[in-house]
Order: C-alpha cells, then structure tokens, then sequence
C-alpha cells in the first residue's frame, strides 16, 4: 500500500477541508470494497480521481451496518506500476485521458478507511464488529446527519487514534467535519477535546498537533 | 447516575471518589465542569456508595495533572478553548474529603458515624439543605440554631438536650467573637429548657459575667454600640446579680439583688485558689488552716490583725507552727483581699442562698461583677467560693434524691470566663470547676468555660469538655489543645486555621454529630431577637409564674 496519498488525493483532501459544511448528503454509492481486513478496508472508487474527502465517514451496509472513517487514498495504475512519464505535451490529466482513454480502464482511485464501530440492530456500537466488511460490498459516504448521530459519543476515537496511517491527522479532520454536522461545532469540539486528552494523557505532543487543528 | 438513590434535585455532581481511607479522608476527582475556586474547606458533601450514602467535609483542594510532563508541556495552549478542554482532563482538581456519616440507601435513614469509605468512583455531591438539615436537625424543641454552613443557607442547630448533659467550651482568641457566641448560646438555652416539658430536661444558666456583657446590656461593633443581654431579651426568666451595685445602677441595669460575701464566711480553700493571684508562698496558703482551726470563722480578720512583733503573737505563731514570713505573705494577700468592696466582714443576707433560691425556681442567674471586672483576684475569689457552695448544695441534694428522699435539682449550668484562670493544672486538682468538670453531671452541675488560652487548661479538663465551639486561633499550643483527643486532628487543623476572624466558629463534639464550621448566628438586630421573642407563650407562662 502507498504510504503518501497522491496528488489527486491531497487536492480532494483539501476540498474537503475547504467546504466542510458542504458534506454530501446523497447516500451514493462512491465505490465497493476491493480489500478487507477487521480494522480497515480498502475501496475501489466508481469515479477515476473522485475520492471521499480525508476523515469523511463510510458506512458499508451488507448484513450489519459498519462504519469507517477515510484514512488514505490514491490513483494508481492496476498493475501497480507507476505509470511511464511522457512529454507528450497535455500537463493538465483531465485532457491527458481524453486524448488517450484507454488509460482510464488501466489507471484507478482507491481509498482506504478504518473501522470506527458498527451498528447492533439500532445500537451504534464504537468498537470493531464480529467480521471484515464483504468483498465488493457497495461504499457509501455518509450524510451529515449520520455523521453527527454516529459522533454523539465519542468512543470511537480511541479506533481512530489508532489508524495505521497519518491517524493524527485524519482524527482532526474528522473531528473538523463531525463539529460541522452538530448543531453546536464548539461545543462538540469540547467534548472530543476532553476525550482526546483523556486518550493521549501520556502523549501531550500528539495532543497538542491535534488541538491545534481542530480549535474553532 | 445510580439510579438506586439519586441525591436531591437541584444538587450537582463534584466528582468521582478514587483513592484514599478511612484514616486518612478521600482523594476525589473534580468533574471537568466544576471549578476548583467554587469550592470551599469546611464544605459538605454527599458521597453516595453502592449501599450506603457518606457526609463527609472538604478539606484540601488541589490542582493535579495526569502526568508530571503534561502540565509543563501544554503552555501554549492558553486560549479559552483549550482551557475547556483540558480543565478536569488531562489537568484537573482533586478534592480531599474526610467521611464522618453513613446513612442506609434510603433518603430517609438515619446517620451514624461513618465505619467505612465508599468503593471506587462513587459519585460525590454537593450536600443538599435537606441533607444538612437532617444531619443537623431543625430549630425544634431539641435543637437550637448556633448558625450557618459557610455556603449555604440552611442553618445548622445544636442539640440541646446533648449539649446540656456535658461542660462545654468556647474558645477563640479576643476580639473573635466568643462573647457573641456565648451570648447567643445562652439565650438559646434558656429558651429550649423554658419549652421542655420534662422537668429533667430543663436546665439553669448562673453566669458569672465578669465584664458585664451578658445580664442587661452588652457592647458591640454594630452601629448601635450595644446588644440586648439576656433579661432584657428573655424577660424574667433571668435575674442580674450585682457585685458592684453603684456600676450596675450607672449602666442603667436593674439588677435582681446586690451579691455581699462576710468575711467570715470564706474558708482556707477560697483563699487557697488565690495563691498565684495574690502571690501567696506555698506555706502562706498552708498557714489558713491552722489559723481558721484557731479562731473560726473570724479568722481572716484576727490574722490581719495579728501582731508577731509581740510576745503573745509569736508564742501563737509557734504554736501553730506558722513561721513570720508566711504569715507576712498571708497577711499581705488577706488585706488586699478584705479591701474588695463587696467583703464585708459580716454578712447579713446569704447570697449563696439567694441565689439557690432563683436557680431553684429555675431562674437563670447572671453576676455580674461592676467596676471588678478587670480584677481577676475578685472574679476567681468569688465565682470560686459562690460555686463551691452551691456545687455542695447540689451535691447534697442530688445524693439525697438518689436515696429517694427528695427531688433532684434543676441540672445547672455554671459559665465562666478566663477559664484556665481556675482550671490550669496547678490549680484545676484544687478548685471546684476540675471537680465539676471532672465529675460530668453526676451532681446535675456542668460547665460552659469560655477561654482565649486553651493550652493553659488542664488536659484532663480539656478531654471532659463534651462540645468544643472553637473560633479562630492562631497559636499552636492552643489550637493543639482545642482539638486534643478529636479523631480527625490533622484535617479539622486545616479547617481551624483558615477560619475568619470575626463570627465563624468550628464546632465539635457531643452535641453535633459530625465536626462543622459555621457562620455564626446573627445577634443584635431586631430580627435576631424576634427568634426570642418567638417564644412569647413561654415567656408569658414565665412571667405569670414569676409575677408574684
């Protein structure tokens, strides 16, 4: 797996942090699961370079509802080579695929996810479920009000913490966007600021970064 | 929140117990939406176990931090939303408290001294008024309001009947209010002895007042200068003794009757409790017994005028084996003693009797002491001698009423100021106040000792004292002293040094179940003696009782 998410990634990463309110509220489908561990899976996005923004929360419902917030994306080519640089004139990607689209059936955008808790019959649960979400099971991006009724507690954090990549960051980014879906940010922003200091009592550097990030 | 018992209504969490012992109090963890600065030493709080609720006192606050390095790596983090979310996180308070009451699940149990601590992470609460209360009583027959918890308005009593049955003290440096406090606890306790129906229960006052504060009128710091003393708030249940009848009648005072001692009614044992005051030798004092056993009850008017610069006065001296020198110092002391202005050498009326006669009756007794009252020679002479006969009275009367042949005396409260004056340990084994101190009520006599020099009383007087009402004291000795023998030394030492200096007070002991500080009652406005003047069918029955 790539350890630095790519450059279309970083931009939709951005978007997201500059429209945090502008959450989609559609329950589209962005993609289906294409690698699934019990912690974190990965998916395989419907639309080349179209990612779900950094810290956004997924859920994937086949049988039991389970919950991931986005931790890393990227677009690739399928056989896992880079792709071969030619100075062919086109910088700009968007005409780049439409002089050669053949290339969009070999390149493709994935993003990967951590488990942050699944749902028990109307139960939200914060902690990893019995079984990995199903290989192809469809991916979708939660809406505002998911986001704001899966954050009413805040126990999902510790998951997050524990993300195997950048979990600093995607934990402030999705703390930035779950204080944009309550209807009081500040005060959601407290509480989860009391929990982290809780959680990261022995590592006030950790703490700190993240606080600096998340303060209104 | 346990859903077994849930504390009142409008109280609010203070935190989470999570550390600590019976012996040494409990470390509580401050809730993160509680400041440190709301909280108060000498504050209550309610701990509500698995099975049982605790009332306990804050005593320590602290400012604490998960780990060392935390604190000291946050500092940027100054803005207000940081400060939210650290306060009670990874940087909290913790509260020190001490369990002293254990009450059953049930919101009406009753309390009893705490034997245990509640487990891990029972929740801490602000106590209730109706905790307080129920914990303190109500202004009722058997309890009467001394003041206030520091932070509440919910007002804390003392049990009348417990307070009576034992000596109590009331101690504090000058100017703290023990004369206000004093003044205050007697009234009430005449007026709950006036409302008992069983005559066992009620008791009499016989205050020696030596600076004249308590009988008709005393000073204050208030805008009026003056507070009501007890008769002219009680009415006729109390009487004003004189010593000093020319003072009494300058100040305004009507007094009851005018207190006259002869000369000849003192005994060896009046002048012996004189010694340091009238700086007797040691064999001075021994020299008044053969001189009374020689000339009766004349003998402090023939040994003034003893002469042993003639043959007939030193072949007395020898034979009563007394050399010159004591007889010198004995001498000196008798005079100074015989100039007092009340001695006559012989005294028609009985004060001792009179006075039996109103305490009797039931009628509280004050003395007071006139121009005498920086005259501590005058003070201890007489409420020595008066005590002493009365104490006798009543020990004859109590011991004839255990033989069934006769009626028990009304219990009497004797009050006294300068206590360590006549309880200090050279002298507490002599007078009759280390008797009667000693002694509890087996003769139905107990004390009220008011003292700015605790440490100066007699040890084994001090650990008889059933109720201590301590105002602020700052010497060590005495706060030592005050709270000798109290269980939570250490923690109530804390409380003590941090009282105000004016009208707070740390009450402990027999009458109260558990130690508290208080904002003492207000005394000296016209609401203040309405609270007396509540009682009005008592005084009434009084006065048709006394109007004969």
């Amino acid at each position: 797996m790539n350890a630095v998410p790519n450059s279309h990634s970083e931009r939709s990463e951005e978007s997201g942090r500059d429209e945090p309110r502008t959450l989609p509220s559609n329950q589209g489908v962005i993609g289906q699961v294409v690698r699934a561990d019990i912690a974190k899976f990965t998916t395989g996005c419907l639309q080349l370079l179209q990612t779900p923004p950094l810290g956004s929360l997924l859920k994937v419902e086949e049988g039991s509802t389970i919950f991931a917030v986005v931790c890393d994306a990227r677009t690739e080519s399928i056989d896992g080579r880079p792709p071969v640089p030619r100075l062919s004139g086109e910088t700009d990607l968007e005409s780049f695929l439409e002089t050669h689209p053949h290339l969009r059936h070999l390149l493709q955008t994935t993003c990967d996810a951590v488990v942050v808790g699944h749902q028990d019959g109307s139960q939200i649960r914060h902690y990893l479920p019995s079984a990995p979400v199903p290989l192809f099971a469809p991916v979708r991006l939660c809406s505002a009000e998911e986001m704001a009724r899966f954050s009413q507690k805040l126990d999902f954090l510790k998951l997050l913490l524990a993300a195997p990549t950048h979990s600093d960051e995607v934990t402030a980014a999705c703390l930035r966007l779950a204080a944009a879906a309550h209807a009081d940010g500040r005060a959601f922003l407290v509480r989860a600021g009391k929990e982290l200091a809780r959680l990261l009592g022995a590592e006030p550097q950790r703490l700190t970064s993240i606080l600096r990030e998340v303060r209104p | 929140m346990n859903d077994h018992d849930s504390p009142a209504q409008n109280a609010r969490r203070l935190g989470l117990v999570v550390a600590g012992s019976l012996s040494e109090g409990l470390d509580v963890r401050l809730d993160s939406d509680r400041s440190v600065e709301e909280m108060a030493v000498g504050k209550y709080v309610i701990i509500q176990g698995q099975r049982s609720r605790f009332f306990a006192i804050l005593n320590d606050v602290r400012l604490r931090s998960t780990s060392a390095e935390i604190a000291w790596s946050l500092p940027e983090l100054t803005d207000d939303f940081s400060r939210e979310v650290m306060a009670g996180t990874a940087t909290f308070g913790s509260l020190h408290v001490v369990p002293y009451l254990k009450a059953g699940p049930t919101a009406d149990a009753p309390f009893e001294p705490a034997k245990t601590v509640p487990g891990h992470f029972a929740e801490v609460w602000d106590a209730s008024q109706e905790d307080v209360e129920r914990i303190f009583g109500q202004d009722d027959g058997e309890h009467f309001v001394i003041g206030s918890p520091l932070d509440m308005e919910v007002k804390v009593c003392l049990n009348y009947q417990r307070f009576a049955e034992r000596s109590n003290g009331v101690f504090g440096k000058s100017g703290t209010g023990k004369t206000f406090l004093t003044r205050l606890i007697l009234a009430s306790v005449i007026l709950k002895s006036g409302a008992q129906r069983d005559a066992r229960k009620r008791v009499v006052n016989l205050v020696f007042d030596m600076h004249n504060e308590y009988g008709w009128k005393g000073t204050s710091e208030g805008p009026s200068g003056e507070v009501k003393g007890l008769k002219q708030l009680l009415g006729a249940s109390v009487a004003v003794f004189t010593l000093d009848p020319e003072s009494s009648r300058r100040r305004g005072v009507p007094t009851d009757a005018v207190v006259e001692i002869g000369l000849d009614e003192v005994e060896p044992e009046d002048v012996a409790v004189l010694q340091e005051t009238l700086n007797l030798t040691d064999l001075a004092v021994q020299a008044c017994y053969p001189l009374e056993r020689r000339f009766g009850r004349r003998w402090i008017e023939q040994a003034i005028a003893l002469d042993a610069t003639d043959e007939e006065g030193r072949q007395l001296l020898k034979d009563l084996n007394i050399d010159e020198r004591s007889l010198r110092s004995l001498r000196r002391g008798l005079e100074r003693l015989a100039r007092l202005a009340f001695l006559r050498p012989h005294s028609e009326q009985n004060s001792v009797q009179t006075i039996l006669g109103y305490l009797e009756k039931g009628r509280n007794v004050v003395l007071e002491f006139g121009r005498y009252e920086n005259d501590l020679t005058a003070y201890i002479f007489v409420a020595n001698l008066l005590t002493r006969r009365i104490h006798e009275r009543y020990r004859q009367q109590t011991e004839a009423a255990m033989g069934e042949r006769g009626q028990e005396p009304i219990h009497l409260v004797i009050t006294i100021e300068e206590a360590h004056k006549f309880l200090n340990r050279e002298v507490a084994g002599q007078t009759v106040f280390g008797q009667i101190a000693r002694e509890m009520r087996k003769y139905n006599v107990t004390l009220l000792v008011i003292d700015q020099r605790p440490s100066a009383i007699d040890g084994e007087v001090m650990s008889q004292v059933g109720t201590k009402i301590a105002c602020l004291l700052d010497n060590e000795a005495d706060v030592d002293a005050v709270l000798a023998g109290a269980g939570e030394k250490r923690e109530l030492r804390s409380v003590l040094a941090r009282l105000e200096s004016r009208q707070q007070a740390l009450i402990f002991g027999h009458a109260v179940p558990m130690p508290v500080v208080v904002r003492t009652e207000e005394y000296g406005s016209e609401a203040s003696y309405a609270r007396f003047a509540g009682a009005r069918p008592f005084r009434e029955r009084l006065e048709d009782m006394y109007s004969e």
